[in-house]
């Protein structure tokens, strides 16, 4: 290394860049060259004394600390405030989306449980449907004919003692599910009995509760 | 930024003051060496810093996070001293009064710290303004070379050679000092 390199370091030094690996070649140089042994220690002496003696007019000065917090001081309150404001909106939106999603969940149980309970309703109601028509038959074998048209008639046919078993009746009616001596469906409404030429129809009105002539929503088996 | 002023802008941001003054105590007097250097001993140095922090706080909702505070705070102080400086010469202030301001606040220097300090800043501030703000940004505001040169949009190179050439014309100055002819001469050299 010759004192250009050496001067080189010397300004790596000054700008803070000055790597170890860089710092043992300048001083291994220096141990050897008093020229830019001098030159290394007026770069330090040079940094020290600048900073110090810099410093020094700093010190002569006041912090502007108070009157700058003074000054800012209506600004940060409105800070404050919109913070503030800030937090409690996305506080306000967070509750409402909370309850919105509970809201929502619920509706869709809801949903969910009526749905099953519609569907075991007109399970329930085609059950009976096709234990009614076998009833119909037990007690036409036996009389020869079909209980007379109606609800209330089918009922009183249905409820009379089997010739073959004295026990039975043809038809257990659940005493909660029979109103004005009808027996209802499972949404409240007489199923509905009714002779043809041929045979007979029974069938359910169904959710809707209205005779659609076995369309719709009506239940038949 | 680093991760404490992150957390001060941030908490200064939310209105917290007292954020605000830690970055203030962190910061003032080494600002305040900057701008004095810049206005050549102005005695108006105090007012254009408390300046500075003002207009750092209501500009600092445009501080990215990314940005480096100390830097980004220079150059408003910059920005300030350049208009403090134009608005000067508008107003027509002689040379000579700006002289006289500059003496007189160099002689109280002179007057309270040590002599050879004052005679290094009688030095420092006879150097051409290049070489001066270099020796400010690397010593004061302990900027590395690579944000010096960021901060001037100048190469590495350059503010390594200025740094070597303002050790060397400091070290010139201060030899010739007690030869008041000499110093004029190496003064009119500079320039």
């Amino acid at each position: 290394m010759d004192c250009k390199d050496g001067k080189e370091l010397i300004s790596l030094y000054l700008a803070g860049d000055l790597s170890q690996e860089k710092m043992a070649q300048l001083a291994q140089h220096i141990s050897v060259c008093a020229k830019c042994k001098k030159e290394f220690e007026d770069a330090k002496h040079f940094e020290l004394s600048l900073k110090e003696a810099l410093l020094l007019t700093a010190q002569k000065m006041r912090s502007p600390k108070s009157r700058v917090l003074k000054t800012i001081e209506p600004e940060a309150k409105k800070r404050r405030r919109r913070a503030k404001f800030i937090s409690i909106y996305l506080f306000v939106l967070v509750a409402l989306a909370s309850l919105c999603l509970v809201l929502l969940l619920a509706y869709a149980g809801i949903l969910a449980i009526s749905r099953a309970r519609m569907a075991q309703q007109k399970e329930l109601a085609s059950s009976e449907i096709r234990l009614l028509t076998s009833a119909i038959h037990l007690y036409q074998n036996d009389y020869g004919e079909r209980p007379l048209d109606g609800n209330a008639n089918l009922v009183l046919a249905l409820s009379a003692k089997r010739k073959d078993k004295p026990d039975f009746t043809y038809y257990v009616f659940p005493p909660k599910r029979l109103k004005n001596e009808q027996f209802l469906d499972p949404w409240g409404t007489p199923y509905i009995y009714v002779r043809t030429e041929t045979g007979f129809l029974i069938y359910s009105a169904g959710p809707n509760r209205k005779d659609d002539i076995r369309s719709g929503d009506d239940i038949s088996r | 930024m680093n991760e404490q002023e992150k957390e001060l802008v941030d908490r200064a941001l939310k209105g917290n003051s007292a954020a605000f003054g830690a970055l203030v105590d962190l910061y003032w007097q080494k600002l305040s060496v900057f701008v004095y250097q810049k206005l050549k001993g102005a005695t108006e140095t105090q007012d254009i810093v408390q300046e500075t922090f003002i207009k750092a706080y209501r500009r600092l909702r445009q501080l990215r996070k990314s940005d480096n505070f100390v830097a980004w705070l220079y150059k408003i102080a910059a920005r300030l001293c350049t208009d403090h400086l134009r608005e000067r010469v508008h107003k027509t202030v002689s040379l000579e009064t700006v002289q006289e301001k500059h003496h007189e606040f160099a002689g109280e220097t002179a007057k309270t710290v040590d002599e050879s300090v004052a005679e290094l800043l009688n030095a420092l501030q006879k150097m051409p303004e290049k070489y001066r703000e270099v020796v400010i940004l690397r010593f004061i505001a302990e900027f590395s070379c690579k944000e010096i040169s960021h901060y001037l949009d100048e190469r590495e190179g350059t503010i390594r050679s200025r740094l070597f050439r303002a050790n060397a014309l400091l070290r010139t100055e201060l030899k010739q000092t007690p030869d008041n002819g000499s110093k004029e001469k190496s003064t009119e050299k500079k320039g």
